[in-house]
């Protein structure tokens, strides 16, 4: 199952990494540093689409092959499965996009940027289209599930392009003026559009019954890894901003390359949440697949499909949730004493780790 | 406006998602799960909340775990429909089902049901079998409400938790610690 999950974050890079190349063309030269696209990492961001997107085939297949053999599997899942036709658009989609960025420099001219952007964007709708949401309703699901992941690659995509191809930091206060609105923009997106797709999978008021399952674990911690990214952004966003201003010696790369390395980890969590089989009913779920293996270390009682949880405190979850709060304390006490980014960066990890023993020990039945 | 339009597109899709708020992968079935059928079963319907593909399977299988031969399948959107050689023999079936949502996820599970000797050879013993399948049930109602009393919080691995708040800690500390004495050098 691994690369799968591996396979779905360095999809979710790919998509990424070619929105963020592209959209940043659109930005006047004196609105943002010195940026160097190398046009190699374009051909490979699209090669990636293709290969990691053609997994969740792989994954039916697999599933399916023992019933009617191997050939007939793969020409029923290609040519008759939502998910097959999906994937033959995105083939088509993108050897074209491939030639067309092969052939001609498209950095260099807006007009060429926004064919290639316009290809991205069809290659996300594809996407899209063999989303879980999608397959759940008419089409809104379809529709929420792409402008939920557009939003995401608009804003990780732009942060990682600047992260790490920037040359300098220079024209960064213009830089955060434009893209501070529009990250916020993106994250209030992200989470009115997370929400609607939650709500497709699970009952609100269930979230904390989900954890017994496979699904509603991955939620959990794809939900916690956001908290450092917030830290960061808003150390990126604003505090770097005032520095700035006030002209203190200052680099912003590094941070703002570890806030995407951050981002990397809520796309892991999210790829393994992807691929976990969604309990529209946590009870029938949970007799006919078994708990999580996560839950069931945590949890030694014996566990009934009707078994609802409440949030509790005691001891031990109370402490979990004070080092938490040390961790993020510490954040942004290692900002304040100019220590490098780094270490926020593994206080942040602790902070999500500390934050997540804390709600498993909470749980009581 | 603008702001205001948005917000009402995400109002409406909130409000529209609680209407589609689907409950089960299986969600219904003719026999249905744990049901006590009389009569003669050439036929079952398995509606399931999520469109799905045409390779979605199903196993029968009687007391003796012997499969039943399953004639033909046929799906039709979110409809499968499987239909039996001959009738089904009085017997408690296992139903083995294997689907691929339209999203690609793979979901399987399985209910049984009871087929009964016809109603009119034998009105009485079949009023009986007819209450044998309530009566387990309510029992487990019993026992689901009772259990949660007997293991009322019982966390696993106490002991494993202690240890890793106290390493948590300690990084905390030791971090704390570098960074203030970094400040001093």
């Amino acid at each position: 199952m691994i690369w799968i999950y591996i396979s779905e974050s360095l999809l979710y890079l790919c998509f990424s990494l070619l929105m963020g190349a592209f959209i940043i063309q659109f930005i006047p030269e004196r609105l943002k540093p010195e940026i160097r696209i190398s046009k190699r990492l374009l051909q490979l961001a699209i090669l990636g689409v293709v290969f990691f997107s053609i997994t969740p085939l792989i994954k039916v297949i697999l599933f399916l092959y023992e019933d009617i053999g191997l050939l007939l599997t793969m020409q029923n899942v290609l040519t008759g499965f939502e998910v097959g036709k999906a994937w033959t658009v995105t083939i088509i989609v993108a050897v074209f996009f491939y030639l067309f960025v092969s052939l001609f420099s498209v950095l260099n001219s807006k007009v060429l940027s926004g064919i290639s952007l316009a290809f991205t964007v069809v290659l996300l709708l594809a996407l899209g289209w063999a989303s879980h949401g999608a397959s759940l309703t008419e089409w809104s699901g379809f529709v929420v599930h792409s402008l939920h992941f557009l939003a995401v690659t608009v804003w990780i995509g732009i942060l990682l392009i600047v992260g790490w191809c920037s040359k300098n930091a220079e024209n960064w206060l213009s830089y955060l003026r434009w893209f501070t609105p529009l990250a916020i923009a993106c994250f209030l997106t992200i989470i009115g559009t997370g929400l609607f797709l939650m709500t497709l999978v699970i009952d609100v008021n269930e979230y904390s019954d989900a954890w017994m399952l496979p699904y509603g674990q991955a939620l959990l911690v794809k939900h916690l890894t956001i908290i450092p990214v917030l830290f960061f952004a808003c150390i990126n966003g604003f505090w770097i901003k005032r520095k700035l201003k006030r002209n203190e010696p200052m680099n912003p790369i590094p941070w703002l390359k570890f806030e995407s390395v951050l981002l990397f980890f809520t796309f892991v969590s999210t790829g393994v949440l992807g691929q976990q089989e969604p309990p529209h009913s946590i009870e029938t779920t949970l007799a006919g697949s078994g708990p999580s293996a996560n839950f069931e270390y945590f949890y030694s009682g014996v566990i009934e499909p009707s078994m609802s949880w409440q949030f509790g405190f005691n001891t031990v979850n109370i402490l979990f949730f004070t080092v938490a709060m040390i961790f993020m304390g510490l954040i942004v006490f290692s900002f304040k004493k100019k220590a490098p980014a780094i270490v926020p960066f593994f206080m942040g990890i602790f902070s999500v780790l500390s934050l997540y023993f804390g709600f498993m020990s909470s749980m009581q039945s | 406006m603008r702001k205001n339009i948005v917000m009402m597109t995400i109002l409406l899709f909130i409000i529209s998602a609680n209407t589609v708020s689907a409950h089960t992968g299986l969600t219904s079935a003719t026999p249905a799960d744990g049901e006590v059928v009389f009569g003669e079963i050439h036929e079952m319907t398995l509606d399931f909340n999520t469109k799905i593909e045409a390779t979605s399977t199903v196993k029968v299988f009687n007391e003796a775990n012997e499969e039943v031969t399953v004639s033909h399948t046929s799906v039709n959107d979110h409809i499968m429909t499987a239909g039996f050689l001959s009738p089904l023999d009085p017997s408690t079936y296992t139903v083995d089902w294997k689907i691929i949502g339209a999203d690609g996820h793979p979901i399987q599970g399985t209910y049984s049901f009871v087929v009964n000797q016809d109603e009119s050879k034998d009105p009485i013993a079949s009023e009986e079998a007819q209450k044998t399948p309530v009566q387990p049930s309510e029992k487990q109602v019993e026992e689901k409400v009772e259990q949660p009393v007997e293991v009322q919080s019982k966390i696993a691995s106490n002991d494993v938790l202690v240890i890793i708040l106290v390493v948590l800690f300690t990084i905390a500390g030791g971090f704390f610690g570098w960074i203030i004495g970094r400040r001093q050098t």
